[in-house]
Parts: C-alpha cells; structure tokens; sequence
C-alpha cells in the first residue's frame, strides 16, 4: 500500500505553510520530515492525518484519492503528534488497558518492547517527560496501523529508549508498514525518502527517489 | 464490551481521578450552607421558599467543571484522537456529556436529601426535589458542552465561560426553581413536569449536533 501525495498546500487563514509537496510512501520504507523550526513539520503530519483540510493537491493510496475519506485514514493511519493523548491522573496499566479494551489487541507484555512494565502501576502525572513518551509509542504497538505517522517520537527520550523505539519502528516496517517521522534526533535508521520542508516559501525543494 | 462503554468509563475514570468530583460537590454544599446561614443572618429563615438556592449551587458548581470537558482533552492529544477516530464526533460528545452528569451532576442530586435538611425541607419533599434535578440536570450537562467546545483553546476560558453559559440555563433553573417550590408546598403540576421534560430533552437532542460543529469549526 503506497502513500502519495500530489502537490500538497495547506493554508491556516491567509498564511501559505507550504505547497508543492510530493513525495511517496512504499510499504515498509520510512519517510522523514526535515526543516527548521516553524517549517511546517507538524502542519503536514496533521494534515496527513486529517486533523487539517488540504488546500491543493492530492493525497492517495495506492491510486485511490483519500484527501477527504475519513474512514479509510482511521483504519490506516495512526497520529502521535506531540501530546502523548494519556490521562495525567490515571495509572500507566490503565492507559495501556483502555488502548487494548478499544481496539481489541493486546500489548505483548512478555517482549515490553517499550519498557513500560517498572511503570505500570505509577500514575501519569508522577512519570517523568520520557517514561510519558514511551507509554504513548507503546500505544503504537497495540493498535496495529500501516502507517504512522509521528511527530517528534523521540523527544525527550534518553538514548536506551531511542534503541527500543528504533526496534519497535523496524518490526513495524519489516511487517509491511510505513512511516512519516518528524524528527531531529538521529535515530539511525536510514528512511527511504525525506520531504524537506523549508521557511522559505519560494524555494520549496523535493528530494525523492520514487517521483 | 462495546467500544462506546469502554470510552465512557474511561471518561468517567479519568475524571474521579482528577479530583474534580471531590471539588464541584464540596462546592455546592459550601455555596447552599453559606447561603443558608448568610439568610439566617438577616431574620429571613432559610425554608423551603429557598430551595432557589440549591438550583443556583447546581448550577454553578456545574460551571466549575465545565471546562474540564473538552479542555483537558484538549490539551493532552486526546480530542485529535477523537476527531482521528471511525466514532462519529456527535457520539464522543454524547460520551463527554454522560460523563460530565455521572461525575458532576449525579453525585450533588445524590446530596440534595442531606442538605435539604439545612432548609427545613422534609424528606418526601426532597425527593420530589431529586426527581425535578434528575429531570433538569442531564439538559445542564449537555448545554455545558456547547460552552466548553466554544472556549477550546482559549486562555482565559475560566472568566468567559460562566458569563455566557449561566443565562442558557435558565429555562431548566425557572422551571426547576418553581416545580421544587411547588412540590414543598405539596403541589403536584404534572404539566410542568412535562414541560421540563421537554425543554431537557430537546437540549439533548440538539447539542450534540451543534457541539459537534463548533469542535470542526475549530480544526478547520
């Protein structure tokens, strides 16, 4: 399932954010979202996840035109942007509950794979900034999308844990998914594809091996 | 279980959680015993004609948690989850408004008996007085979301809310402030009865649509 899109534009009020955005996602590849503060990184990942209308252009999956098709973007995509969507005051073992509750997947307590069982009966609001960000990428792992799509998955996690998300992410992609990543932290994978994103809103560059 | 049950338990949990039942409840027992004594002050006895009073508490300490409707969702990711989510907007908001009468509403109602007893009001009286609230208060609660979904993601939504969401309940507290009234004095109106019904039950059927709006009107 490949994830393309033509020429994307997104406006907030008068503002042009960016425009002339292409790029494609393949299965299993991971594609970064590179640019200086303020580029728009976070405007397009929401704008990929639907939470913001396009302005131009074409978003499609394997041909089909999805830019406005909500159902097909909440059986597929997955949005971590920079809240960690936990409750300050419920438990880490409650969180990860609800997750397995609505979706009706489990998370593999056995392999942990994000390190959450030494948290589990801590309340959210008493976890640090990193133990918060691993129990939201542990959501990752129980929901099962093809494509996530993530904003800054990293931040203020300390290199062991960027070791953890960086096997979570390549089991992910060995299984046939995909992934958009808004990051300056090397994670030290090597993505397939970048979308630069510049503050310059004339000379919006594309660097991509598959357009 | 029914996603729909497992994000409103969720809801509910993660409310108690926050301490804020504990806060609204305590709120309105503080504002009818203040009152109570305050009248008792100036040789008014505080009686069954001030069963105003209760409604006025009801509905402030309701106010004191509206924000925490869509605010806290708001903040924490929560809402684009939602939005992100196959549930329809309108169901979430149904969600957040039983959630709101469970943690909020319910537990004052459950009260009313014990601080009914500061006004001189007996016991079969208050709980014709619960039923009014019971009838009244699910309509509170769903207007509520219209004002926490207008203010997201306003800074200084504490101060505006209750100057434009106390006067949209206004029709619930007229008419509950006289059907209570009516029942200390041992008058039984089942048309006012239904006509509370009514007004409670259309806000029911209509915010969740108009909620529903304004949360896109915010995305968008």
């Amino acid at each position: 399932m490949t994830l393309t899109g033509h020429s994307l534009a997104c406006k907030r009020g008068e503002n042009l954010i960016f425009s002339e955005i292409n790029f494609s996602v393949i299965p299993g590849s991971i594609c970064f979202v590179k640019g200086p503060n303020g580029s728009g990184k976070s405007t397009l990942l929401r704008l990929l996840a639907g939470l913001l209308g396009t302005a131009e252009g074409l978003l499609t999956l394997d041909e089909i035109d999805i830019t406005n098709d909500r159902e097909i973007r909440a059986e597929k995509f997955l949005y971590l942007g920079h809240q960690n969507v936990l409750k300050q005051h419920l438990t880490v073992r409650e969180q990860i509950s609800f997750w397995q509750g609505i979706t009706k997947k489990c998370y593999d307590f056995e392999t942990d794979p994000m390190n959450v069982q030494p948290i589990l009966n801590k309340k959210l609001h008493q976890c640090s900034e990193g133990q918060g960000r691993r129990v939201a990428l542990a959501r990752l792992t129980i929901e099962m999308k093809k494509f996530w799509l993530l904003d800054e998955p990293t931040a203020s996690l300390d290199t062991a844990n960027i070791q953890l998300f960086k096997s979570i992410l390549e089991d992910h992609c060995s299984n046939g998914g995909s992934a958009v990543i808004a990051t300056h932290d090397n994670i030290g994978i090597k993505p397939s594809s970048d979308i630069h994103l510049s503050l310059d809103k004339s000379s919006l560059q594309r660097n991509n091996p598959f357009i | 279980m029914n996603p729909l049950l497992y994000i409103l338990s969720y809801e509910i949990k993660a409310s108690t959680a926050g301490r804020s039942l504990f806060l609204s409840t305590s709120f309105f027992i503080i504002v009818v015993l203040t009152a109570n004594i305050s009248m008792n002050q100036f040789g008014i006895r505080a009686d069954k004609n001030s069963v105003s009073i209760l409604w006025i508490a009801l509905a402030m300490s309701a106010l004191l948690s509206i924000n925490m409707i869509f605010q806290n969702d708001y903040d924490d990711g929560t809402l684009d989850w939602f939005m992100l989510s196959p549930i329809s907007l309108e169901t979430i908001v149904i969600l957040k408004a039983v959630a709101h009468w469970v943690t909020t509403c319910l537990p004052m109602m459950l009260l009313t008996p014990i601080v009914c007893v500061s006004m001189g009001i007996n016991f079969n009286s208050s709980l014709w007085i619960l039923l009014v609230m019971m009838i009244g208060t699910p309509a509170i609660s769903f207007i509520s979301t219209i004002g926490s979904a207008l203010t997201l993601g306003e800074r200084a939504n504490h101060l505006l809310l209750p100057i434009f969401i106390l006067p949209t309940f206004l029709p619930i507290l007229v008419f509950g402030i006289k059907i209570s009234m009516l029942v200390t004095n041992s008058v039984y109106d089942s048309m006012a009865f239904l006509i509370m019904l009514a007004i409670s039950l259309f806000c029911i059927a209509i915010t969740p649509f108009i909620t529903a709006i304004i949360i896109k009107v915010h995305y968008t």
